[in-house]
């Protein structure tokens, strides 16, 4: 069954089949929730102890008027970190890789590299957490001018190597079977 | 004064509109699953919804001319 069968974005050619579809660790989005919780702490904090601070009673407007203000600010926040997480996406499917970066609200960069095109692909796992929670960059070195294509703190990079240098030994012999297929057969029977 | 605060207030919330528009935004247009866009505008949508339609029964309850005389007597 075709696990991404839901799946489409923008410039999938008809027949063109999604392989896999990575995002950074959670561990990422993790970190810059941490941020969220402490401002969800304080906002819990002051509903409890600011009232008896500032001897103001507990249903009074302005007060929730504050609170309120300031949970709006957190759903909003929350949903752009969210937005910057789950959109900043690399497609792998069976003829290239779809780089979809998303950079908070405003700033949406695509790019593309065709397997042919990848010379050199290398892994990087550094310090303590991502070596424990197994995540880290891949780089690709390409044959054209971009220089080098990176997966940013992606989960299991490893796996994802081999995955690539798999699809790209897959699409290399494919190319093969297909010159096969189009040579003339009188230049086979020259050699 | 009192004028002021509420077309203050009105620009406040004309802020939160646009940027909800903006997140409702990239999530239709730009998800790739529509069945994640659509948890995620289930639970976006009556959340905002529910926060500012509270924060506007707040700001509407505020007795605005108890609360400048106050500040002005603090100053």
């Amino acid at each position: 069954m075709d696990r991404f069968k839901n799946f489409h974005f923008r410039g999938q050619h008809s027949e063109e089949k999604i392989i896999k579809i990575v995002r950074r660790h959670w561990f990422n989005i993790f970190q810059q929730y941490l941020i969220i919780f402490a401002m969800v702490f304080l906002l819990i904090l002051s509903i409890q102890i600011l009232p008896g601070i500032l001897s103001i009673p507990t249903n009074s407007p302005e007060f929730w008027f504050v609170e309120s203000f300031f949970a709006i600010i957190i759903w909003i926040y929350i949903f752009i970190l969210w937005i910057d997480f789950y959109f900043d996406v690399w497609i792998i499917t069976d003829n290239r890789i779809v780089n979809i970066e998303q950079k908070a609200l405003f700033m949406r960069h695509i790019s593309e590299l065709d397997f042919s095109k990848i010379q050199d692909v290398s892994t990087e796992v550094d310090g303590l957490i991502p070596t424990v929670l197994n995540y880290g960059d891949v780089h690709i070195q390409t044959a054209g001018t971009r220089g080098r294509f990176l997966f940013h703190k992606v989960p299991d990079p490893y796996g994802l190597k081999g995955l690539i240098m798999d699809m790209q030994n897959r699409v290399a012999r494919k190319k093969v079977e297909k010159n096969k297929e189009n040579k003339s057969p009188f230049l086979e029977n020259d050699v | 004064m009192y004028a002021m605060a509420n077309t203050f207030y009105l620009l406040v919330l004309l802020g939160f509109f646009i940027v909800s528009l903006f997140i409702i935004y990239h999530i239709v247009k730009y998800s790739i699953n529509k069945n994640s866009s659509q948890v995620m505008l289930l639970i976006f949508v009556p959340v905002m919804i529910f926060l500012v339609l509270l924060n506007i029964i707040f700001f509407s309850r505020i007795k605005l001319e108890e609360f400048f005389i106050f500040s002005q007597l603090t100053i």
